[in-house]
């Protein structure tokens, strides 16, 4: 795994356009979420100085499943329109949560859907329901070992 | 600090107020700019951060919006942008913005950029106080330049403004007044007698009279050394009672007046009523004429001024 990369830039400093693998430049599989934006919300604290990280990934898993099925609605209705604006949403809330996977193929749904290309935006809503399930697994595990 | 959270995507909306709340701040949640601008309006607030790309408002209007309101209190603007927005994050410095963050915005990042927040929002704040002061002040000195020290009445410049003030009423509204001008009798001899310090007391008690028979639409000057004038926002009938009244008040006052010739030992006035027609040369004249009349016929009286001196019940007092 190549943490540094992730420590060197922001997820969102990358271009968004091939890097939607996995994979890395050098054929390592990506992790489906950097590390080190989960470790910065666990920094966070409540009044007690209690972390807040059980409470945010609790929001983040629990709102994504409804996001997913919003894009699947508007794939199969066809309507570019939603799936951009969905798309964008989507992206921030991924970004914020170190999901950069699920950012880049967010970032790729939208360019499809402002071109009307509903085969491609299918084929990404697609990889973001695997690529979710990845997060899922990686934020349950990261969760149990801490 | 208040910090308004603005971002339409619920889940960062979320990161970022727990960040906030977490650094010991209050969080102010908004899902939308111009809920943001009401909280801005209706609660003092320090710090907005807010999402550039929003439905609606964005993130730069909003900080104009913010920018352009009347307040002395400084809200510090945050605007969150993509990194590769350099040209948004360029047009919100130019328009307002104190910082940019970029997206997603690290709660350290955000730790740190609060901490300038604050100095900045404090250095807002000791100056905007400071401003109210010097605007108290300013206001304590307008009125101190306007007041006589020793008699606490209006002076030359205040009466002036407001003898400019009233004429305007009278040509604009047709709102009448009347000016009552009052001298000390025998005056000189107090001074003479018992000393300009022992004068001096005698005016300030006169005008301590004076100001307790006035409403609060009269006004009252010291006019020259013993003199002192009265306007009055009404006609000239009641401005000649209103006189009268305090000139006999002060007779009542027993203010004492050692060495007055005659079998008077207590100050008294005579007064010169006129009312305020035609220019302030002309009305003052009119009462000094008048107060002249009322010195002759023998003093602690009043005389009105050029045809109202023919209405019976005007006429001479006491």
């Amino acid at each position: 795994m190549r943490q540094n990369r992730t420590i060197a830039a922001h997820p969102e400093d990358r271009p968004g356009g091939n890097d939607n693998s996995g994979f890395d430049s050098r054929g390592a599989e990506r992790a489906a979420v950097d590390e080190t934006v989960i470790e910065q919300l666990a920094s966070i604290t409540d009044g007690q100085g209690f972390s807040v990280l059980g409470e945010l990934l609790n929001a983040f898993l629990g709102a994504v499943p409804g996001r997913l099925e919003a894009l699947d609605r508007a794939v199969a209705a066809e309507d570019p329109a939603a799936l951009a604006g969905q798309a964008h949403a989507l992206t921030g809330s991924s970004a914020s949560f170190g999901a950069r996977g699920m950012a880049d193929l967010c970032r790729e749904l939208r360019i499809a859907a402002e071109a009307g290309d509903i085969e491609e935006s299918r084929r990404i809503v697609g990889a973001l329901h695997a690529e979710f399930l990845r997060v899922r697994a990686w934020l349950v595990n990261f969760r149990s070992r801490s | 600090m208040n910090v308004v959270v603005v971002d339409d995507d619920p889940l960062v909306r979320l990161v970022l107020a727990k960040a906030v709340t977490g650094l010991g701040h209050v969080s102010l949640p908004a899902e939308a700019g111009d809920k943001a601008l009401e909280i801005v309006e209706s609660t003092p607030v320090d710090v907005v951060v807010s999402d550039w790309m929003m439905p609606g408002m964005n993130g730069l209007e909003l900080c104009q919006a913010i920018r352009s309101r009347d307040a002395i209190e400084y809200v510090y603007f945050m605007l969150v942008t993509a990194l590769d927005d350099s040209e948004h994050a360029l047009a919100g410095i130019a328009a307002g913005v104190d910082d940019c963050l970029v997206k997603p915005v690290r709660p350290f990042d955000l730790r740190l950029r609060l901490m300038v927040a604050e100095r900045v929002t404090d250095l807002h704040r000791r100056l905007a106080e400071r401003q109210r002061g010097l605007e108290r002040s300013n206001v304590d000195l307008a009125a101190s330049a306007r007041q006589e020290p020793l008699t606490g009445l209006g002076n030359r410049l205040k009466m002036n403004e407001d003898l400019e003030f009233f004429r305007s009423r009278r040509d604009r509204y047709h709102e009448l007044f009347g000016v009552a001008l009052f001298d000390i009798d025998h005056f000189k001899t107090l001074n003479d007698t018992a000393g300009h310090l022992a004068g001096d007391e005698a005016l300030r008690r006169v005008a301590a009279v004076i100001r307790r028979e006035l409403r609060e639409a009269d006004m009252a000057y010291r006019y020259g050394g013993e003199e002192l004038l009265v306007v009055l926002p009404a006609g000239v009938r009641r401005v000649a009672a209103a006189a009268e009244r305090i000139r006999k008040a002060v007779e009542h006052a027993a203010i004492p007046h050692p060495g007055r010739p005659g079998p008077e030992t207590v100050v008294t006035l005579s007064v010169g009523v006129a009312p305020g027609e035609g220019d302030a040369e002309a009305f003052l004249l009119a009462a000094d004429s008048a107060l002249y009349r009322a010195k002759s016929e023998g003093r602690n009286r009043m005389a009105v001024a050029g045809r109202w001196f023919a209405v019976p019940e005007l006429a001479g007092s006491p």
